[in-house]
């Protein structure tokens, strides 16, 4: 790989990143909602009534800079995100910085996508590998069909669906949270088991609903790759099943999902909003949740920037291993 | 007298296919000596690949193999574990597939191909070692110890022919199958590759069944053919019987259809080398070899 495509593709990552921060500036003022008044509405809801509410508006406007020029808003705000990382204040969570605020969700939504998006990949396409492979006992081959019903549950289905089986029917597991309320923290064995506890629900109800589709592609792909010449020859050169197994037949055929995997880190990452709110998960998808409901501009702006950062930070590190997984690609 | 290494006798493959089976290879006997290279000729589809994979068990799920016996230096191939015939592949028998085009894998490099070879069958070996055999390997060849660290996408079908030649002699087998080994390539490297393919072999004194449809050149390289039409042998004899006293009718017709570059002939007049349509009709139930003279079998055509 050259250094000139190297530099190429971080500019078209840059751009992509600007064009998509653009448009996550301005969506949200195409809404008719104004954040200020929301805040004071649901003020008012709770019962706290402002007798000078004409001036709170007008502090609030100005303490985030909302009386200036679209144009003036929007580069200060690319200024802010591109130089100092700052998404601004929460608009709900006021005086608390955006930033924090995701990074202190992030943790809990890393580990649970990564973590069931990981075993899901891992486990799906060892399933659909071993159920094209001939020497597969045929009782083993059936199983696929066994996970093909989850695939087509939406996995919030499913994890109403866990729950209930899991958690209310036979409660093995907790039925929402990251940690049991009030549990001390740290790196006590006692507390990681209450976090691997508190995931195992979460984690299963996303990995369940993709360990099918990938089993299947995987199936389809592989069935494809054992028809190849270079299966046969290494046969006929007497090498040990597993060996050709693993380095001639799974090794070509999970190629395109490796594509498919980095494609679908962004559906992933948005998908996850459901399984956080029905588990009570403090992840990023909680916050996003929680930010739409009360039109929290900014944290919206944080998180949505994040996805898209995430998203394209997957394709572009797929994109520079690529090569190296299939070195039939030459980027030049 | 040479001594016998593989005797085939009687060896039948069916296919499954949806209408029931269908006979590939139909009773085929065949000896195969020390230090001999016999020629396989037939037209597409008459079953040489065929008979060749049915023995060394590369036929996919839906065949059937059967035989009487197929003998290789005193042991039963058919019957043999898989675990075991994995001992035999390579080590005894190797294989140089039609093209090379398709036959290595696309994400190792050419040397890794050589060192899991050894390897699966000479147990862990050192770096050093598998470099040094693979480097042999490659100069028996004329390739260039360099080509190990190439994928197959950067070769050229010259070159990869090359490499598998040299992957067949990798263990020094005592029988070679080679499946039309220079067909997908240009008549000059063709040449060279034959070449090269003929003084390997000579050096290794391993045994040989080239398979292919040119009986030109077949006739450079072969001790003893056979002539294979609709799944059996329709002629088997010394290459010199064979170009001198073709006796079976397709036999002549496929040597007449030889073009000669001193002579030009209308493509016509080539074609109607060929068997008649009712003729061809006639010969595809299999008959019974008899010997003419010392060595040499013709199929009964009247």
């Amino acid at each position: 790989m050259s250094w000139k495509y190297l530099l190429k593709r971080l500019l078209i990552f840059f751009i992509t990143i600007l064009v998509a921060a653009t448009l996550n500036f301005l969506v949200p003022r195409l809404t008719p909602q104004d954040p200020i008044t929301a805040v004071l509405g649901a003020m008012a809801s709770k019962g706290i009534v402002l007798s000078d509410s004409e001036s709170v508006v007008q502090m609030y406007t100005e303490a985030f800079g909302l009386d200036q020029p679209v144009i003036v808003q929007y580069f200060k705000y690319l200024g802010n995100i591109f130089f100092r990382f700052d998404f601004g204040y929460s608009i709900s969570y006021y005086p608390n910085k955006v930033l924090p605020i995701i990074l202190n969700a992030l943790p809990w939504t890393m580990g649970l996508l990564l973590i069931g998006n990981l075993v899901a990949f891992l486990i799906g396409n060892l399933l659909g590998a071993l159920c094209a492979w001939k020497k597969t006992p045929r009782f083993f081959r059936g199983f696929i069909y066994v996970l093909m019903p989850f695939s087509t549950i939406p996995y919030y289905v499913l994890a109403l669906l866990l729950m209930y089986l899991l958690a209310i029917l036979n409660p093995i597991f907790p039925i929402s949270g990251a940690t049991t309320a009030g549990a001390a923290g740290g790196f006590t064995l006692a507390h990681l088991q209450d976090l691997a506890v508190h995931a195992v629900l979460p984690i299963l109800s996303v990995a369940l609903s993709l360990i099918g589709f990938w089993a299947l592609s995987m199936r389809g792909i592989m069935s494809t790759v054992l028809g190849e010449d270079y299966l046969t020859y290494a046969q006929a050169r007497g090498l040990r099943g597993g060996r050709i197994f693993y380095h001639y037949g799974i090794k070509n055929a999970v190629l395109p999902q490796y594509t498919a995997f980095a494609i679908d880190l962004g559906k992933i990452m948005c998908g996850s909003v459901l399984v956080e709110i029905l588990f009570n998960y403090p992840g990023v998808g909680y916050v996003l949740y929680n930010a739409l409901r009360t039109a929290d501009y900014f944290v919206m702006q944080g998180v949505i920037m994040f996805i898209i950062f995430t998203v394209a930070l997957a394709t572009l590190i797929m994109d520079l291993i690529y090569p190296k997984l299939d070195p039939r690609i030459q980027y030049d | 007298m040479n001594k016998r290494i593989l005797s085939i006798q009687n060896l039948n493959v069916d296919y499954q296919t949806s209408s029931g089976y269908f006979r590939a290879v139909n009773g085929v006997s065949l000896e195969i000596n020390e230090d001999e290279v016999f020629g396989i000729v037939g037209e597409s589809g008459s079953g040489k690949s065929t008979l060749c994979n049915g023995f060394l068990r590369l036929l996919p799920a839906n065949s059937l193999v059967t035989a009487d016996h197929v003998d290789f230096m005193g042991r039963e191939l058919l019957e043999m574990k898989e675990r075991d015939f994995r001992h035999i592949r390579w080590e005894q028998i190797s294989y140089i597939p039609q093209s090379a085009m398709n036959t290595l894998n696309p994400i190792l490099t050419i040397g890794q191909h050589f060192f899991e070879t050894i390897e699966a069958h000479e147990g862990r070996k050192s770096k050093e070692e598998l470099r040094q055999r693979t480097a042999e390997a490659l100069h028996r060849v004329n390739l260039a110890p360099e080509v190990a660290q190439r994928y197959a996408h950067e070769l050229s079908g010259g070159m990869k022919q090359r490499v598998c030649i040299a992957m067949a002699m990798l263990l020094s087998p005592k029988l070679i199958v080679a499946d039309e080994p220079t067909s997908a390539l240009d008549v000059i490297s063709q040449k060279s590759v034959l070449q090269i393919l003929s003084n390997v072999r000579t050096s290794l004194k391993a045994s040989m069944i080239m398979i292919g449809h040119d009986m030109a050149l077949q006739a450079q390289i072969s001790h003893r053919m056979g002539i294979m039409y609709a799944g059996y042998f329709v002629e088997i004899g010394s290459t010199a019987d064979i170009f001198h006293h073709p006796t079976h009718p397709y036999t002549q017709g496929l040597i007449r259809a030889i073009p000669s570059i001193r002579r030009r002939d209308d493509i016509s007049v080539l074609a109607a080398c060929e068997l008649s349509e009712e003729e061809r009709l006639r010969l595809r139930t299999p008959r019974p070899l008899r010997e003419i003279s010392a060595g040499h079998f013709v199929a009964d055509f009247s």
